[in-house]
């Protein structure tokens, strides 16, 4: 897996977190997730995170990247703020999504390589230095490095790969680089003679061995135990139909449970969890019972339904319709359209239609069958039109 | 020879498979001692920072952070994805991708690392004025009027780079430290 194949594989996830409410969030779910502070349009995210992706990947620079991105912005209709880096449009705003998604990307294909068996065998070590000079230097790495069990050889701050230094010292709970926003602090590798030298371990040590700790496979996503009750209504507040919680604890992205439903590789349902709580939206319902239901339905899809969307290649149609081809990332938008849509519609007694306009030009649209708790169409239409009942 | 004592001794440990079995953790260990030196290289480059004393782009340490190295055959092979690196060190010939007439040079700080198109996306707005018989035009900001304009960047045909053999260290110390770390994994594997 390459830098951007790790971007890409990130779910999209919406909400109004602030960067200290994204800190708050345990390391093995904000790993999987692709975010920006207070940022919930997941149109947004899809385009950073495609963008986030072919930057790493040396096919976009960072000019492209704020051009393409404020466009996307002015589509979804996010207008140019105070300038601060809590506006989007900003140039310090851009750059940090960009910088902070790419380098923790580019950060893991790194650590990737120096974790492997042979890689430890001969490197068993890293030091943390500074790489990257900074107008504003934090001149208090060593203290941060003290106060996460690291030591200090002569002025070096060296720990073995497996120390949990790594993932204390970071800001975003990761063991490799970057270790909090725009540092400008890296790793360099300590080969095993001077991992020796400085008493790191003995010459007849074995290497380190990451499988134990479980790095290589990417962080747990597993509440803690006994936070299971507090974590779980937190979670839906925040996330709503984008996570669920399985019968082990783990916290899952939905929108990975029905990427893999669409390779096959997933269980037979996701269950999306209750659906529209946007008082404003439950208003455009007019029917009160419906209302309630509405918001407290929990939306679930089977295997059997996307995969008889999934082969329907919705062509145009020769009506004048205005179909568009789905594509794997519409289905994957679904979690974040039984979230927050742009808009919701009452199509009979116990349906409602709901849809989002994306940034390509096309308006997903969902209908839902409120008494079953199961989506009926799923279809993507050229914006322009109107959604037409399901 | 008829008459000849065999002595066979069976199941000893296949020499082959053993040496398959040390080949992949060497492979590793080379390929990462290969991906040390290139970052530490590069990291060295962005130290000198920008030339100009414009706000500095932090293109080496990028460069750093983009390599990544792979095991292939008898050679192993580096990979550096940030754009641009290739260029700094072999040198060469830069011309308008197709369908652009022109390079764009940024030739005032508040433009640094940004594209013409970059800026009018923002709301800024440019004029191109390339004089007749010249090689090169600029693109100058439109103040409240042409007089007051400030010229941005600089419009080229194509740009030439030297090489700069310093961005890749010599072949020798970078097989040596491949060696070195192959050693090391062959060592712990016994």
């Amino acid at each position: 897996m390459t830098a951007a194949d790790k971007i890409l594989q990130k779910a999209l996830a919406g909400s109004k977190l602030d960067t200290a409410g994204w800190s708050g969030i345990q390391a093995g779910l904000r790993d999987r997730a692709f975010f920006s502070a207070k940022v919930e349009e997941a149109r947004v995210l899809a385009e950073a995170r495609r963008m986030c992706a072919d930057v790493a990947d040396g096919r976009m620079d960072a000019s492209e990247f704020r051009r393409d991105m404020r466009r996307a912005l002015g589509q979804a209709g996010i207008d140019p703020g105070d300038g601060s880096v809590r506006d989007l449009h900003a140039r310090a705003r851009l750059d940090l999504i960009m910088d902070t998604n790419v380098r923790q990307a580019r950060g893991w294909a790194q650590w990737r390589e120096a974790t492997t068996p042979g890689a430890l065998a001969a490197f068993p070590a890293r030091e943390f230095v500074r790489v990257g000079r900074r107008e504003k230097e934090r001149k208090n790495w060593p203290e941060r490095w003290a106060a996460a069990g690291g030591r200090i050889f002569g002025g070096r701050m060296v720990a073995l790969k497996d120390d949990p230094v790594w993932t204390r010292l970071s800001r975003f709970g990761t063991p490799y680089p970057p270790f909090d926003f725009n540092s400008g602090m890296g790793v360099h590798e300590i080969g095993w003679d001077e991992a020796v030298e400085l008493g790191l371990l003995k010459d007849d040590d074995p290497p380190p061995k990451m499988e134990d700790r479980g790095f290589n496979d990417g962080l747990s996503a597993k509440l803690p135990k006994g936070s299971e009750k507090d974590m779980d209504p937190f979670l839906r507040e925040t996330f709503g139909a984008q996570v669920s919680i399985d019968g082990n604890n783990v916290v899952h992205w939905n929108e990975h449970l029905i990427r893999d439903m669409l390779d096959g590789t997933g269980q037979s349902n996701a269950p999306l969890g209750k659906g529209l709580y946007n008082p404003d939206l439950l208003k455009a319902i007019g029917d009160e019972d419906l209302r309630r239901r509405a918001g407290n339905t929990g939306l679930t899809i089977s295997t059997q339904w996307m995969a008889t969307h999934a082969k329907k290649h919705v062509a145009p149609s020769g009506k004048g319709g205005a179909n568009m081809p789905l594509n794997p990332g519409d289905f994957e938008l679904i979690p974040s359209l039984w979230r927050k849509p742009d808009g919701v519609e009452r199509y009979s007694d116990n349906e409602i239609t709901i849809w989002l306009d994306t940034l390509d030009g096309g308006r997903l649209t969902l209908g839902v069958n409120l008494l079953k708790g199961s989506p009926t169409t799923f279809r993507k239409q050229k914006a322009a039109g109107a959604p037409s009942p399901a | 020879m008829p008459d000849a004592l065999k002595i066979e001794i069976k199941e000893i440990p296949d020499v082959g498979e053993i040496l398959d079995r040390q080949r992949r953790p060497m492979l590793e260990a080379g390929r990462l001692a290969l991906t040390d030196r290139l970052v530490r290289n590069f990291e060295r480059k962005d130290q000198a920072g920008n030339a100009r004393g414009w706000p500095h782009s932090r293109f080496w340490e990028r460069v750093a952070g983009s390599v990544t190295s792979a095991a292939d055959g008898d050679k192993i092979v580096a990979t550096v994805t940030e754009p641009g690196a290739r260029l700094r060190w072999k040198g060469g010939e830069v011309r308008p991708k197709a369908g652009k007439k022109a390079l764009a040079i940024p030739v005032d700080p508040s433009v640094a690392h940004e594209r013409p198109s970059e800026y009018t996306g923002r709301g800024g707005a440019l004029f191109a004025v390339w004089p007749k018989g010249k090689n090169a035009g600029f693109l100058a900001n439109r103040g409240t009027d042409k007089k007051h304009a400030r010229i941005l960047w600089m419009l080229v045909s194509k740009t030439k780079h030297d090489p700069d053999p310093t961005v890749i260290p010599p072949e020798d110390e970078l097989r040596d430290a491949i060696v070195r770390a192959m050693r090391r994994a062959w060592r712990a594997a016994q």
